[in-house]
């Protein structure tokens, strides 16, 4: 028992200490809220593993290659954001957004393809196939 | 990894994917460096075989309190995105100075003297029979330290299934499971092959201060790894 006493104290110290100095160099970027018909946001932290990064690049890829005319006419957009950005808290809180997450978003209507993204996240192909039947779904 | 993933998108079951999910959390890089502290944590028990694979097992429980526990919070209602947004941004910001206050602990280079609690930085190394409960706050609190790939996992994949409704409220345990499946298996061949081999057994029993000193050093040694990802490498 006394251990249990020791480590919450340890947490304790810890979580105080952290909470104190941790105001890391925080990029002050507005999140733009895009005007496009069809948004795809991929949310991260500051903090990304690799396979995280792989979703950003390929996902802006596939769309950059799937539809390069819709994204010159401002139809589709894509935006990637920084939740630990305080500009990033009223969309995230907007999408309902509490982690790393890739959502299509039209309107209203918002298709979360997190889990099947990660899942092809080294994948540039299967990558395409994903962000295509999102934005399939969201149309239709 | 390929190979997970492959039998991830074919899986009908949701026991299955819960357990993939499991495995690929348990091999990716980061939650494998706590794996690998909680290993060391609990072989310091070494002349104990039936003690260091109980504490295999605990330190699982332990995973499965925290995973479970999320799970029920978010399946009550309590706001899941909240809950994401909390651990998956400040689990692993916190990993690092634990591992290392914990780390200094049990080196005693630190000692926490409160009133009626002397002595206390003795025992949290000790094997005494009150040792199981560190290794089950070590299971709860390693679980909780979300990295940015075992976060997805978790939040976007793990829990959508689990509180889609009461009858996947136990995949969480099997997710847990298979987290905390490379410590059991170490835990197994620690207490069981390495122990029976007789001579090396006596000669640990005679190196088992250094051997502690050494897994302290590997909670330091850890804490600065997670320190030099989050603040330094990124």
């Amino acid at each position: 028992m006394k251990r249990i006493i020791l480590f919450a104290a340890v947490l304790a110290i810890v979580a105080g200490s952290i909470s104190c100095n941790n105001q890391s160099d925080k990029k002050e970027q507005s999140a733009e809220t895009a005007t496009a018909d069809v948004n795809v946001y991929y949310f991260h932290f500051t903090r990304r593993c690799a396979t995280c990064m792989a979703v950003e690049e390929n996902a802006r890829k596939a769309i950059e290659a799937l539809f390069p005319n819709e994204l010159n006419t401002g139809e589709y957009s894509f935006t990637s954001l920084n939740l630990d950005d305080a500009g990033t808290k009223e969309i995230a809180d907007r999408l309902g957004v509490g982690g790393q997450s890739l959502l299509v978003v039209r309107g209203e209507k918002k298709i979360d393809i997190t889990g099947s993204a990660w899942m092809v996240a080294h994948d540039p192909e299967k990558m395409k196939a994903e962000i295509k039947s999102g934005i399939d779904k969201i149309l239709f | 990894m390929d190979f997970l993933q492959g039998i991830l998108e074919n899986s009908q079951y949701s026991v299955v994917t819960a357990l993939i999910l499991g495995l690929m959390t348990a091999i990716s890089p980061c939650p494998l460096a706590t794996n690998i502290s909680a290993i060391g944590f609990i072989s310091r028990d070494i002349e104990n075989r039936k003690r260091v694979f109980a504490n295999g097992l605990i330190y699982t429980l332990g995973r499965a309190i925290s995973y479970t526990g999320l799970a029920l919070i978010i399946y009550a209602g309590a706001s899941q995105m909240n809950l994401s947004r909390l651990f998956q941004g400040w689990g692993e910001k916190l990993l690092a100075p634990f591992l290392i206050i914990a780390g200094l602990l049990m080196l005693d280079v630190i000692k926490i003297n409160f009133p009626g609690f002397t002595g206390l930085t003795d025992k949290i190394a000790d094997k005494g029979k009150g040792s199981y409960w560190s290794t089950l706050i070590l299971g709860i609190v390693f679980a909780l330290a979300f990295c940015p790939y075992s976060g997805v996992l978790y939040f976007a994949m793990l829990i959508p299934m689990t509180v889609a409704g009461a009858d996947g409220l136990y995949l969480p345990l099997v997710f847990a499971l298979a987290t905390g499946l490379p410590v059991i298996i170490f835990a197994w061949l620690l207490a069981y092959s390495v122990g029976s081999v007789g001579k090396l057994y006596n000669k640990i029993r005679t190196f088992e201060l250094w051997f502690r000193r050494a897994v302290a050093v590997i909670f330091i040694i850890v804490g600065i790894y997670y320190i030099l990802r989050i603040y330094v490498l990124r």
